[in-house]
């Protein structure tokens, strides 16, 4: 992903994109999922939203992580059909993201779908990585930083796992579009580290699931950040939940919703 | 069995673990000194990621001619001198050490897991034996009556003060002053004095091995404490207690995985003693001559049945204990949460499939979840020096358990995959079914004073009991919502 230079992009874009909402932020959080299309409205050349296709569920990661790898591959195959027709996929997480880029082809591999599996990979982004690549010139980095953004509150990065390691440039985009926005970070130590979401694991596994929240939490506190900015809802509305419980001064937000600037900015929870 | 898991799943254990503050302040403490010194040691050297590369173009090489190596080694180690015994189960190869002690009482041990696995310490204790552990964690968890939680640092669960409460109630001496622990240098010395006697009235030193050498037919030892070496040479009769995927074909291959082997494990470049024991070694006026009387054990126990098939690749593990270090579950709970000797990323793969091989009924039903006890953030990926999948391996176990369910949870899953599966191919009834819910999550989140939140669900209690729900206020999934403007 990173081998492909700024330069070479055309700005702005006019391929038909899809969103894929992903369950988490369709039943949970719509505001991401707004926030999301508005983002992609705003980089085509008539400001025309992206497709938000009706008869989508979920990307089927929570079958292919329960075992059931015939499950999550036939769901596969109903996303690759549903989404096939647009030229690019965009997905406002980076599990369900990487799911797509990463899984599916090796969930199809060996089927008579394996090549359709790896075209489609190459066409799903995490939206971190498709606002960075397609950003309006005006954004391009000789320009890139805006003066500080005053009003938010001091605000740190949470790099989700399949951010860091699924979907490897999102970290670097994330931070690049933030800063773009007029965002400081407050980075927190042991970035690396999982808050202990990962789907079924944060229910099945709740004490080990919920300390490792804790830990998370404690960090994220130390960096002096009063506002935790993620790509991945599944982490943030488990830090989200779990602050809130314990009645901690911190707040979450989805990325999306962060890059859109409406005042004032919602929360999760809030 | 010392088995030290004292409820009945991994959720239980680790639960209990996460109470245990003596518990944590030792995990805590040890945890970062782990992370620190592994990176130090990769930073510091150009080509880490050149090495780990060899390494686990040697233990590939060395895991599928696995057969042929094996067959080179034990004709190489015999032309020596040394037996060669092959055990195809832990039963089968306690009888061997058991016959080979006949008759001698005073056994040291330096560190195998090897012989954690098949609870040789037990079997041996049980024949009348005298059994000294001569590495000091695994000293301390013989003492404690406890197994390893950690495959290279056994102890590591233990703070100072318990090791000091230990060696008092089993050294004797005078009785240290109320809340003051005495220094780990006075404990190690104390503990060396005991030791050294040991080893210098043993009868069998029993060892593990870091390689088997095929081409010379050799066993290599890589140690700090220099126990190893004495468990292998002070008494009359050396047995290695070896896994059989241990074999590399040569000591150039050894040499690849040595490069790493340390580096993860420990942060150091080398161990300080790397020995090779085979059946001759060389006077002191500088000839060749035929050593002791030495044994290798070569222990299957399930490892050949995972030859060539879904789990491969696990055979390719060199026990760096890098997984476990860089583990958020294992650094949170401890090794014994596991039930068993293999603890970590490492551990979820390897134990249900060792359990497998064994009779221990109790054991397999431990064991078999812990593939499921991840987040599968990762991490162990990418650190493992020799590219194990280790989440993909996991992976698999799941897809395992999913076509052949065990138990009410097994079929608790099974059931609802099945339902999920319903739900995604018929969308407009995942649609109306997500806005029932939607619309009861609303109801159930207004009140009680915690608006926009729901502090208690049925059938999501694991994660209501300990956080929030955040909920959807608007009731309405983004889809519908968004298609109607």
């Amino acid at each position: 992903m990173t081998e492909r230079t700024p330069s070479k992009v055309a700005v702005p874009i006019a391929v038909p994109i899809a969103v894929l909402a992903t369950c988490l932020a369709d039943a949970l959080r719509p505001e991401t999922v707004r926030a999301t299309c508005t983002l992609l409205a705003r980089l085509s050349s008539k400001r025309k939203p992206p497709a938000l296709p009706k008869r989508q569920t979920c990307c089927g990661q929570i079958l292919y992580n329960a075992g059931d790898r015939k499950g999550a591959a036939s769901q596969a195959l109903r996303v690759i059909d549903l989404f096939e027709p647009f030229q690019a996929v965009v997905v406002p997480s980076g599990s369900c993201a990487g799911m797509l880029k990463r899984h599916y082809p090796q969930l199809l591999a060996g089927t008579p779908h394996a090549r359709r599996a790896q075209a489609f990979a190459r066409k799903s982004w995490e939206l971190t990585e498709f606002l960075h690549l397609f950003r309006p010139r005006t954004q391009q980095p000789e320009t890139q930083h805006k003066p500080p953004d005053k009003s938010l509150p001091p605000l740190t990065w949470h790099d989700s796992c399949s951010c860091l390691r699924e979907c490897k440039s999102s970290t670097s985009c994330a931070r690049s579009l933030l800063a773009a926005r007029g965002v400081r970070l407050h980075e927190a130590s042991e970035r690396e580290v999982c808050c202990g979401f990962g789907g079924k694991f944060s229910i099945a596994n709740s004490a080990v699931s919920t300390s490792m929240a804790d830990d998370k939490l404690a960090r994220l506190q130390q960096s002096g950040a009063k506002l935790v900015a993620s790509a991945d809802l599944g982490c943030l509305l488990h830090l989200a939940g779990r602050a809130r419980r314990r009645a901690l001064p911190l707040s979450f937000v989805h990325i999306a919703e962060l890059l859109v600037e409406q005042k004032p900015l919602p929360t999760i929870g809030a | 069995m010392t088995s030290v898991s004292s409820g009945k799943s991994f959720h239980d254990d680790a639960a209990a673990a996460l109470q245990n503050p003596s518990l944590q302040a030792a995990l805590d403490k040890a945890g970062a000194g782990f992370l620190a010194t592994r990176s130090r040691a990769f930073a510091s050297i150009e080509n880490a990621q050149a090495l780990c590369e060899a390494a686990e173009r040697v233990r590939t090489r060395a895991v599928h001619d696995m057969a042929d190596l094996l067959l080179l080694f034990e004709q190489r180690a015999r032309a020596q001198g040394v037996s060669v015994h092959w055990a195809e189960t832990a039963e089968q190869a306690r009888s061997i050490v058991l016959a080979l002690c006949a008759g001698k009482r005073r056994i040291v041990k330096g560190k195998s897991m090897a012989s954690e696995e098949i609870e040789l310490n037990e079997a041996l204790l049980q024949a009348g034996a005298e059994v000294v552990e001569t590495d000091l964690g695994e000293y301390i968890v013989q003492l404690a009556e406890e197994i390893p939680s950690h495959i290279i640092a056994p102890a590591v669960h233990k703070t100072r003060a318990q090791i000091d409460a230990l060696f008092r109630h089993h050294h004797g001496g005078r009785k240290t002053p109320e809340g003051r622990v005495r220094s780990s240098q006075t404990l190690v010395e104390e503990a060396r004095r005991i030791i050294r006697k040991k080893f210098l009235r043993a009868e069998v030193g029993i060892t593990g091995t870091n390689m088997l050498i095929a081409e010379r037919g050799a066993a290599l030892l890589l140690t700090n404490e220099g126990n190893g070496d004495l468990s292998a040479i002070m008494a009359e009769r050396h047995i290695v207690l070896a896994g059989i995927e241990r074999i590399v074909a040569s000591e150039k291959d050894a040499a690849a995985v040595l490069r790493v082997l340390a580096r993860s494990a420990t942060g150091q470049s080398l161990g300080t003693y790397v020995s090779l024991y085979g059946g001759t070694g060389r006077g002191t006026d500088g000839t060749e001559k035929p050593r002791k009387d030495m044994h290798v054990v070569l222990l299957d126990n399930g490892r050949s049945a995972m030859h060539g098939g879904p789990w491969h690749d696990m055979l390719r593990c060199i026990r760096c204990g890098a997984c476990l270090n860089h583990c958020p579950v294992y650094t949170s709970v401890g090794g014994h949460a596991y039930g068993w000797v293999y603890s970590g990323p490492m551990g979820k793969v390897l134990s249900p499939l060792l359990a497998e091989a064994g009779t221990d009924a109790r054991l397999k039903r431990r064991v078999a979840a812990l593939p499921h006890a991840s987040s599968f953030c990762g991490r162990c990926v990418e650190v493992c020096p020799v590219g194990i999948p280790l989440t993909s391996l996991m992976r698999k176990l799941r897809n395992r358990h999913f076509e052949r369910p065990q138990g009410i949870k097994g079929w608790k899953t099974r059931l609802g995959c099945l339902g999920v599966r319903l739900l995604f191919a018929h969308p407009r009834l995942y649609r109306s079914l997500l806005a029932l819910a939607l619309r009861l999550l609303k109801l159930a989140a207004r009140g009680k004073g915690h608006v926009g939140r729901v502090a208690w669900l049925p059938g999501i209690g694991g994660w209501t009991k300990t956080r929030d729900l955040p909920v959807n206020r608007s009731a309405r999934a983004a889809i519908t919502l968004l298609d109607d403007v």
